[in-house]
């Protein structure tokens, strides 16, 4: 019976503190399901031979997995800690009863077992009973494949089981530590008198605050600037950063200063509405800064992520239409005078099929790099010594080009050209030369997405193909014959065969003349399997913060309610009436809780330019989809907030409300 | 005249689910005029904190009704409960009640914030009284940086700002040491001496031969009660001591009466 002793009290602990424990089991559990989902995923053979393009989508759940489980490692640390926190008081009972530290780490290790035990047991089980679902929904959001090709039943996973066995294991053997460690340098003395001894009122650390308005200067600044993808792998990890400490430290320092600023305005300060609010706000913050912060964090992420993995997502078809015009785009490079059949072979191929081109058109080009020297584009000539003289690419290109990329059509006469602007070229004059001969420029016109996004990239128009050819001739340069046209998708890969064999089918590109076959469709595949992979990372690490941040409002609500039963008592004692005290109080948690909300909103918002700027460098720039899409996020994200909040608050109220009972 | 008026006061708690019904007050008469300074003494379980949380309309009574002024509680609606009690009752507690996020001149004005009025007025009122209660140099700390003697003269301060028709004490000395008990006392007698009315519910005989009358409840009835005329504090307190023996013995022969 004696054995059983140890392992019985940490059983009825758990059963004593369910309060608190079970919304940790819940929340353990869920992370365990999601941990083993997204690991059976990132090993799942289906996938990885689903699409010979989507070698890149296991990659990117492994990537995804192990950042879930960092993430999900210091969220299970923090929450234990939390409820050890609030159990000192009986631990220092225990301590008093008689109990040894050494018994005292016997009972915390049954507890920590059983929680394991049963995180794990409801964890693998959903986990494994929603794999299925979510190799399906990755499928969905993967496309083309539909749901009937799977094969139906039970998957089990042993590696991944493997993986979140031995990541859960050495987890909460770390959180047993801790628990040791807690118990080990606490007096039971301290552990009990803890709950009474009065609460200092915080410090104003005012270079804290300081440093955290800079901090997040920096971090907001840094955004701002941030215009160029080079710029961005440069200054992404300080902005982060940056704005993460800033964040922290404003939450910790600044808000704290501000309050006492508030509170030396005498004026201000002793105000039936201010009063109460303004002291009873730095207690808050100071027993909840580091939470909230997290918060905050948290929401950020979780915002910039889904929305900006939904943009590429929604924005690639969007992108795939600029890149390729047409469905299919032939590319074959001849000799400036050599002119090519491929076109009639290729149409007689395709007619062999049953299938007619559609919307076909021809376009002539040639490139070359470039110097811009006194208002004419010249030869580059390699200068290793310099990186300032850096090459322009510079594509000539006909008239007809233009105007079925953009719809719109100027006519150009044949010494006049037309240039896809560039802030590259500020000296631009009204002439210019190009291969050594003279143009007048008829208008600097906005880059053609997919052509000449970059400022390295310039775009010239002439008026048509003859131009063209004889330019390219003076030059001794290659001309890309291009030929595009639209016919059904799916039937791309049973004429052309497939992206990656067809060069090796010696046979297929006899019948296309060699020329270079690009397939809208390929080019999606490959584009879904990176675009959907993070979006479907991003859903996932979501959904993850999210509980966890529902763990953390739950547990703030609790401890908020616990430090304010006897404050109620007290006001009302003082002639507040109840429903007044309800009011201040509701307004400080309101507070409390919504301030990590604004400012992830704020932090959002300072983001924006990022991600304007990756988008655009991916050429899913549209800018009115890119704020629909965070507005519509946020708008989600913030309800989903407010009633997370709404439920939790309940039990809030039920804590204040039954203590104050209790006391009148 | 009257200020408080206790007629045919009755309370009976019922259990919550229903079972249990327990008789706090039977059936409790008495007035305070004005000016007056009354104790009332009671064992633990006499009823006697039930009587002060009725006088404070923090309970309402099963029968009967308390006027303050010549206005019975139970007409004031529960909207303007909490004013009334602001404007009109000041509270002195055991444990002080004071909040700890709370500067003790923060805790003093609490009463006068939630009225409304201007910080220069309130800084008016506070600068005599604190001096008369000797805390004038403790107003910027905080209640657990002083010590329970001080804390509860703050409380005292926090009660009267509002110049409340009666003060109410619930064992005030309760958590005080004999020295603290003294000087706690002596501030008491001086507010009574410049016309406050005072009912303190107290254990302690020391504080209530600093009465001018003492109330004696016992199972929920005024069992007997002793006006001090002009005795000294000694020897009220004689009185008060030999009432109380009289009172347990008459409880131990009941008992052996019941056996």
């Amino acid at each position: 019976m004696r054995k059983f002793f140890y392992a019985r009290l940490a059983a009825d602990n758990l059963k004593k503190n369910r309060r608190t424990y079970l919304p940790y089991l819940i929340s353990g559990s869920v992370t365990c399901a999601m941990l083993y989902i997204i690991c059976s995923l990132s090993l799942n053979d289906g996938l990885q031979n689903l699409q010979k393009g989507s070698v890149i989508l296991p990659v990117i759940l492994r990537i995804g997995t192990c950042i879930a489980m960092f993430f999900a490692a210091i969220f299970l640390f923090y929450t234990n800690s939390f409820l050890m926190k609030h159990r000192r008081k009986e631990f220092g009972l225990y301590q008093l009863l008689g109990m040894e530290k050494r018994h005292l780490a016997r009972v915390l290790f049954f507890e920590t077992v059983y929680t394991l035990l049963i995180t794990m047991l409801f964890g693998l089980a959903a986990g494994m009973l929603l794999d299925k679902l979510m190799y399906m929904l990755v499928l969905r959001i993967m496309g083309g494949i539909s749901d009937a090709q799977i094969p139906l039943g039970f998957s089990f996973n042993g590696f991944a089981l493997l993986w979140v066995t031995a990541f859960f294991g050495i987890v909460f053997f770390l959180i047993f530590l801790n628990a040791v460690r807690i118990v080990r340098f606490t007096k039971p003395i301290s552990m009990l008198s803890q709950a009474n001894a009065g609460e200092r009122e915080p410090k104003t650390k005012i270079i804290m605050a300081i440093l955290g308005v800079i901090l997040l200067g920096t971090g907001y600044t840094m955004s701002i600037c941030a215009r160029n993808s080079e710029l961005i792998l440069k200054l992404m990890l300080p902005a982060v950063l940056s704005v993460i400490v800033g964040t922290y430290f404003l939450f910790m320092a600044g808000s704290i200063a501000l309050l006492k600023l508030l509170k030396k305005n005498k004026s201000f300060y002793y105000k039936t509405r201010h009063f109460t609010a303004v002291s009873g706000m730095i207690y808050r913050m100071k027993q909840n800064a580091v939470g909230l912060a997290g918060i905050c964090i948290l929401s950020t992420m979780v915002l910039v992520m889904i929305s900006s993995t939904t943009c590429m997502m929604i924005g690639m078809d969007d992108l795939l239409k600029t890149m390729f015009a047409r469905e299919v785009t032939v590319t074959k490079i001849c000799e400036p005078d050599e002119e090519s059949d491929f076109v009639s072979k290729i149409n007689t191929a395709l007619a062999q099929k049953d299938i007619e081109p559609e919307n076909a058109v021809t376009y002539f080009r040639f490139s070359k790099a470039c110097s811009f020297t006194d208002g004419k584009f010249i030869d580059y000539i390699a200068d290793r010594y310099s990186d300032e003289n850096a090459p322009l690419f510079l594509s000539v290109t006909a008239n007809n080009f233009y105007a079925d990329m953009t719809g719109i059509s100027i006519p150009l006469e044949k010494n006049e050209i037309l240039l896809a602007g560039n802030a590259a070229l500020p000296t631009l004059r009204h002439q210019t030369e190009i291969c050594g001969q003279k143009f007048t420029i008829r208008q600097l016109t906005e880059p053609i997405r997919g052509y000449n996004n970059s400022e390295q990239n310039v775009l010239a128009v002439v008026s048509d193909s003859d131009v063209l050819k004889a330019l390219a001739k003076t030059d001794n340069k290659n001309i890309e014959y291009i030929y595009a046209f639209d016919m059904p998708e799916e039937r791309t890969a049973e004429i052309f065969g497939d992206m990656f064999t067809r060069w090796e089918d010696e046979a297929l590109m006899e019948r296309f003349d060699h020329a270079n076959i690009d397939c809208r469709n390929e080019y999606r595949t490959e584009y879904i399997s990176v675009f959907g992979g993070l979006f479907f990372i991003a859903l996932f690490l979501g959904v993850l913060f999210t509980v966890q941040m529902v763990l953390m409002i739950y547990y703030k609500q609790i401890s908020e309610g616990h430090d304010d039963r006897s404050r109620y008592v007290i006001m009302q004692n003082v002639g507040m009436s109840l429903g007044e005290v309800r009011q201040t109080i509701r307004s400080q948690i309101l507070t409390v809780f919504f301030l990590p909300l604004v400012t992830a909103a704020i932090h959002t918002v300072f983001c924006i330019p990022v991600i304007k700027t990756v988008l655009s460098e991916m050429e899913l720039i549209n800018l009115k989809l890119t704020y629909l899409i965070l507005g519509i996020t946020f708008i989600v994200f913030s309800i989903l907030y407010a009633l997370i909040y709404a439920a939790t608050a309940k039990i809030y109220y039920r804590i204040v409300s039954s203590r104050t009972a209790e006391a009148a | 005249m009257a200020i408080l008026e206790v007629q045919g006061v009755e309370k009976i708690y019922t259990t919550r689910f229903g079972g249990n019904q327990v008789q706090a007050l039977s059936d409790v008469h008495f007035s305070v005029e004005q000016g007056e300074y009354v104790a009332v003494m009671g064992e633990s379980g006499s009823g006697k904190t039930t009587l002060l949380n009725i006088l404070a309309a923090l309970d309402k009574p099963t029968k009967g009704d308390v006027l303050l002024n010549g206005n019975p509680l139970s007409k004031i609606s529960d909207k303007s409960l909490a004013a009334f009690r602001r404007e009109n009752l000041g509270f002195v507690f055991q444990n002080f009640n004071l909040l700890d996020n709370f500067t003790l001149r923060d805790n003093i004005f609490l009463p006068l914030v939630l009225a409304g009025m201007q910080y220069d007025d309130m800084e008016k009122r506070l600068q005599p009284m604190a001096k008369v209660l000797g805390i004038h140099e403790l107003l910027n700390k905080f209640p657990y940086e002083v010590s329970g003697g001080q804390q509860q003269r703050a409380a005292i301060a926090r009660a009267i700002i509002t110049e409340p028709k009666l003060l109410l004490a619930d064992e005030p000395t309760g958590a005080l040491d004999s020295k603290s008990t003294d000087s706690l006392l002596d501030v008491f007698s001086k507010l009574n001496a410049g016309g406050q009315t005072i009912v303190m519910v107290t254990h302690s005989v020391k504080a209530a031969s600093r009465a001018g009358r003492v109330l004696f409840i016992k199972d929920g009835v005024i069992f007997h009660q002793i006006y001090r005329g002009d005795a000294s504090n000694d020897a009220f307190y004689q009185r008060i001591s030999d009432t109380l023996t009289r009172m347990m013995s008459d409880s131990l022969q009941g008992g052996e009466q019941d056996a």
